[in-house]
């Protein structure tokens, strides 16, 4: 069954939040939600983190919802609109990417 | 406010995420963690040393794959000359800091392993890593303030490796990797910086023996085979032994009936520890936290130095919110699970001894008789004069080297300036021009405290630099301060006194020390005290 775009934001927050625990992601301002940029150039993530980010929440996909996606490919990363511009967006994107 | 110390990470491959999790562990200490540029590890080669007054507190970690040490190891033997490079960095980059951490030899890089040929001597690559890891010991065995770290403890198999991380970003490992290294690297830096522990305490029942002994008698408690709960509180006892021997003192502090704990202790023939293994025996029904000062107070030992093992999470619970500065680890219900859980308390993890400490117990035990006898006197000064104490001033010597250095890294309160340093780099510093190095051994009528001090002196024309001067602390209290004064008056008697103070947040009792005997007032930190 389809997840819906709400149980897919938890999930994205969930793998944010746990980044955040070791350190790989700084402690946000305001509470994680779908609003939460993950776009590079607000200097928020690193590379490193947002790597980490990408291969960590492509593993919880699979595990939990049984998607496969590869979200670090180059046609994900020029993909118009960004789908990292914020979890709202990557939920949306991984959506569209499983009708 | 300057760091308190720094670890310097320079790896093979990504290491940012463990330096993350460090400064995660030790947020709010004064302690920095970086990272050198990706694969910046071959720098070290030309790495100037650290700025003098830095190194005493700085670390390094060297985590390298086998290829970085001996590059064609896949294909050809392995000879002890293949290592020759990475020993010269170590030994190189030993003198410039206070210690360095390698951790042993393991690819990043997953290739096949045959299951039946990976330990051939012939082609196995398991075995060619084994004796890497050999061959390493035995070069950084050569160096004392360099140390060779597991791996393997941090890894378990293939679900370690993160092989996208690796690709994307040069990351081979799964977070828990570098979870397990962190927490392994905390404990060593920790202990290396003066953070270490002299004293468990126990409780008796359901802790050293199953059962309540005051209930069910020296027969009826659980300790030995064939009951597997008896056989686990017997390797509890043989944990808490290798402690012992290790230079923990043991003391036991239990809510009990005394005559029938004592008679467990004294007779039943199961028994890995019996009286004489403890320096302290607290049994009786005051509260755990009143008896665990008194055994501090008894072995002249700070609250921080001790750790207390209790079956009861109401029991440690007083303990924790009374003395926040124990250490009080919680323990399992099972006692099944009781020795995997000492085994895995971080604080005892990196003991190491030496001769003085295996004597520990027998020291500690000495200094109980002198709190006893110093409470059957009415003035401090005849309890000092009938201790009939002899306090010995002689040059540091190879022999004496490791004690000495061990004392200048766990010394926090009778300590000058606080300056770490490991055998190697007080060696160098004692043979420095005009730089003489004393030990202080000191006895009295119950024994031979050992080992006890050092002091460091630079001598340049008509000034002598106090560099290093420290008492531990079980020696504090009964003349041997005023000893350590009058040899400095009389050994530079026509010498400019200048005393390198530097003020921590426990060297308090040297600061009064200089003001008592030598009038030198409390300066700012890092700034040496002149006395003319």
């Amino acid at each position: 069954m389809k997840p819906s775009h709400e149980t897919l934001v938890a999930l994205i927050i969930h793998e944010y939040q746990s980044l955040v625990e070791v350190g790989m992601m700084a402690e946000p301002d305001t509470p994680l939600s779908a609003d939460t940029s993950l776009d590079l150039a607000t200097g928020a993530i690193s590379s490193l983190g947002l790597i980490q980010f990408v291969v960590q929440l492509e593993k919880a996909l699979e595990e939990n919802l049984r998607l496969r996606i590869d979200l670090s490919s180059s046609q994900v990363l020029a993909a118009t609109p960004n789908p990292f511009q914020n979890i709202g967006s990557l939920a949306s994107y991984i959506l569209s990417q499983h009708p | 406010m300057s760091a308190r110390g720094s670890l310097r990470i320079y790896a093979t491959f990504t290491a940012d995420p463990l330096a993350n999790l460090l400064r995660r562990e030790w947020s709010g200490e004064s302690f920095e963690f970086s990272v050198a540029p990706f694969n910046g590890v071959a720098q070290l080669y030309d790495a100037p040393a650290p700025e003098a007054g830095e190194r005493e507190r700085e670390f390094l970690l060297v985590w390298v794959d086998p290829a970085f040490v001996v590059a064609d190891w896949e294909t050809k033997p392995i000879e002890p000359a293949d290592l020759a490079a990475f020993r010269q960095l170590l030994h190189q980059q030993s003198g410039h800091y206070h210690a360095i951490f390698v951790p042993t030899l393991a690819p990043l890089s997953l290739r096949h392993e045959s299951l039946l040929t990976q330990f051939s001597p012939k082609s196995g690559r398991r075995y060619r890593i084994q004796k890497l890891n050999t061959l390493l010991a035995e070069v950084i065995a050569e160096m004392p303030n360099v140390y060779l770290l597991d791996y393997s403890a941090w890894v378990a198999g293939d679900e370690s490796y993160v092989a996208k991380t690796w690709y994307l970003a040069r990351q081979p490992f799964h977070l828990d990797v570098f979870r397990r290294a962190a927490r392994d690297l905390s404990t060593a830096l920790r202990f290396l910086t003066g953070n270490v522990k002299k004293v468990v305490v126990t409780d008796l029942d359901n802790t050293l023996w199953g059962g309540e002994v005051g209930e069910v008698g020296l027969d009826g408690i659980r300790l030995g085979a064939p009951d597997p709960v008896g056989e686990a509180f017997v390797d509890v006892q043989h944990q808490l032994k290798a402690w012992q021997e290790a230079g923990i003192a043991l003391a036991v502090c239990s809510k009990n009936n005394a005559a029938a704990a004592l008679a467990a202790i004294r007779d039943h023939p199961e028994m890995v520890l019996r009286e004489d293994d403890f320096v302290s025996l607290q049994i009786n029904w005051r509260d755990k936290a009143a008896n665990i000062q008194q055994i501090a107070r008894d072995l002249n030992v700070g609250l921080d130095s001790i750790i207390f093992l209790d079956d009861q999470p109401a029991e440690r619970d007083l303990v924790r919110s009374l003395l926040p500065n124990v250490v009080v680890p919680d323990l399992p219900k099972d006692p099944c699970d009781l020795p995997l859980a000492l085994r895995s308390i971080r604080e005892l993890q990196v003991l190491d001894a030496t001769t003085e400490d295996r004597e520990k117990t027998r020291l500690f035990q000495m200094e109980t008789q002198r709190t006893q006898l110093r409470q059957s006197y009415h003035s401090v000064s005849a309890w000092k004069e009938s201790l009939q104490l002899r306090v010995a001033f002689e040059p540091l010597t190879e022999t004496t080297l490791e004690r000495a250095a061990q004392l200048l890294n766990k010394t926090n309160q009778m300590n000058l300036r606080t300056r770490r340093m490991g055998p190697a780099q007080l060696w160098k510093f004692s043979r420095e021009p005009g730089v003489e190095a004393y030990t202080i051994r000191v006895t009295d009528r119950f024994g031979d405290y050992g080992l006890t001090g050092l002091l460091c002196v630079r001598c340049e024309g008509p000034t002598c630099n106090i560099e290093d001067l420290l008492l531990s602390c079980r020696v504090l209290g009964r003349g041997v301060e005023e000893r350590l004064a009058t040899f400095i008056r009389e050994t530079w008697p026509r010498s400019a006194l200048h005393f390198c103070f530097r003020a921590t947040e426990k060297n308090k009792v040297c600061e009064t020390f200089l003001a008592e005997h030598f009038a030198v007032p409390p300066t700012p930190v890092d700034h040496p005290n002149d006395l003319g």
